[in-house]
């Protein structure tokens, strides 16, 4: 048998099952010094740091029921769910409803009655001489009115 | 080499055990035939590839990677320990009384009680050549490493190991010759 062969079979030595794995878990198990220089200190204490700062946000969040928003957020989207200003937008957005259904009535109580408007008034002093000329003031008494209306409006709202 | 060797021995470096117990999966069987070969005892074997993997698992930071399989540094730790083993001795062990059966392992069921015997003449022959020759014929012979690899885990020039090479042979193939 050639000698080279002869050694290459000792390649199927192989050691026990049992302490192969008694010895890789006893080695594994085995508290290994890990040595740090500087940076690894460093970035060791700033891993810690940042893990303890982001746990304590979690926790303040958590308590505080995620209010911690309205100062957090960028896009500030709290401040319009506020519900003060809700409501308060709620309430303008139906005053400005009932505004234009108030010039709207106003406006067909005119062409029924005639005289009860300023337009009408204005209108029948200055008589039938130029169709064209009545129609500038008619604006103008149309914007004093909306002007007016608003306050009327608003205590006819309140009665 | 072991596939992603160099991710396994970062992680390992960084403390995570998983990784340095792929290592051990992947090495352990060729330690621990180097030192059985150079030994002859089982539970010696087992007992310095146990101290070889213990000690590359508490000093891997030390290791720096040459371009080279991190086998090199293994084979460099366990021919210390061998070498630390031995002086502890002081050939106490008397190879020669010891009963050739002792030494088959598992795997080598398959050959017949021939193969066995002629296997254990020349692995007796193996270990009673001087450490450097030992280490030689087992990483080129029984493990196939290159010769480069094995350079740089004797720690010798390419040329050198070449030398040792050829002069372990012929010194094996005179033991072996004096045995019959």
């Amino acid at each position: 048998m050639d000698l080279i062969d002869t050694i290459k079979k000792l390649k199927n030595i192989e050691a026990d099952k049992e302490f192969t794995r008694t010895s890789r878990s006893l080695i594994l198990n085995t508290r290994r010094e890990i040595k740090l220089n500087f940076w690894g200190l460093l970035l060791r204490s700033i891993e810690l740091g940042v893990s303890l700062a982001l746990a304590g946000l979690l926790i303040f969040m958590t308590l505080g029921g995620f209010s911690a928003w309205r100062f957090l957020s960028p896009l500030q989207i709290t401040v319009n769910l506020d519900p003060v200003s809700l409501r308060a937008e709620a309430q303008a957005i139906d005053i400005q409803i009932q505004l234009a259904n108030l010039n709207y009535n106003e406006g067909a109580l005119g062409l029924k009655s005639g005289e009860s408007t300023p337009a009408s008034i204005g209108q029948s002093k200055q008589g039938e001489e130029a169709a064209a000329a009545n129609t500038s003031p008619k604006t103008e008494n149309s914007s004093t009115t909306n002007a007016l209306s608003v306050d009327e409006a608003l205590q006819k709202l309140s009665e | 080499m072991l596939d992603g060797e160099t991710k396994l021995i970062k992680m390992a470096i960084r403390g995570e055990a998983s990784a340095f117990g792929s290592l051990y999966d992947y090495y352990q069987p060729k330690i621990y035939r180097f030192v059985l070969i150079k030994v002859g005892r089982r539970e010696e074997a087992e007992d310095l590839t146990h101290q070889v993997f213990l000690s590359a698992w508490q000093n891997i930071h030390n290791y720096k990677n040459l371009g080279f399989p991190f086998s090199s540094w293994l084979y460099q730790i366990a021919r210390n320990q061998i070498v630390d083993f031995y002086r502890a001795q002081k050939g106490e062990i008397s190879l020669e009384k010891t009963d050739p059966e002792y030494f088959v392992t598992p795997a080598s069921a398959q050959f017949g009680l021939a193969d066995k015997m002629e296997m254990e003449r020349v692995r007796l022959a193996i270990s009673k050549l001087k450490p450097e020759y030992q280490d030689v014929i087992i990483m080129r012979f029984v493990e196939d490493i290159p010769i480069k690899e094995v350079a740089t885990a004797m720690e010798k020039s390419e040329g050198a190991v070449k030398l040792l090479q050829h002069r372990a042979m012929k010194e094996l193939k005179n033991l072996l010759k004096q045995w019959t």
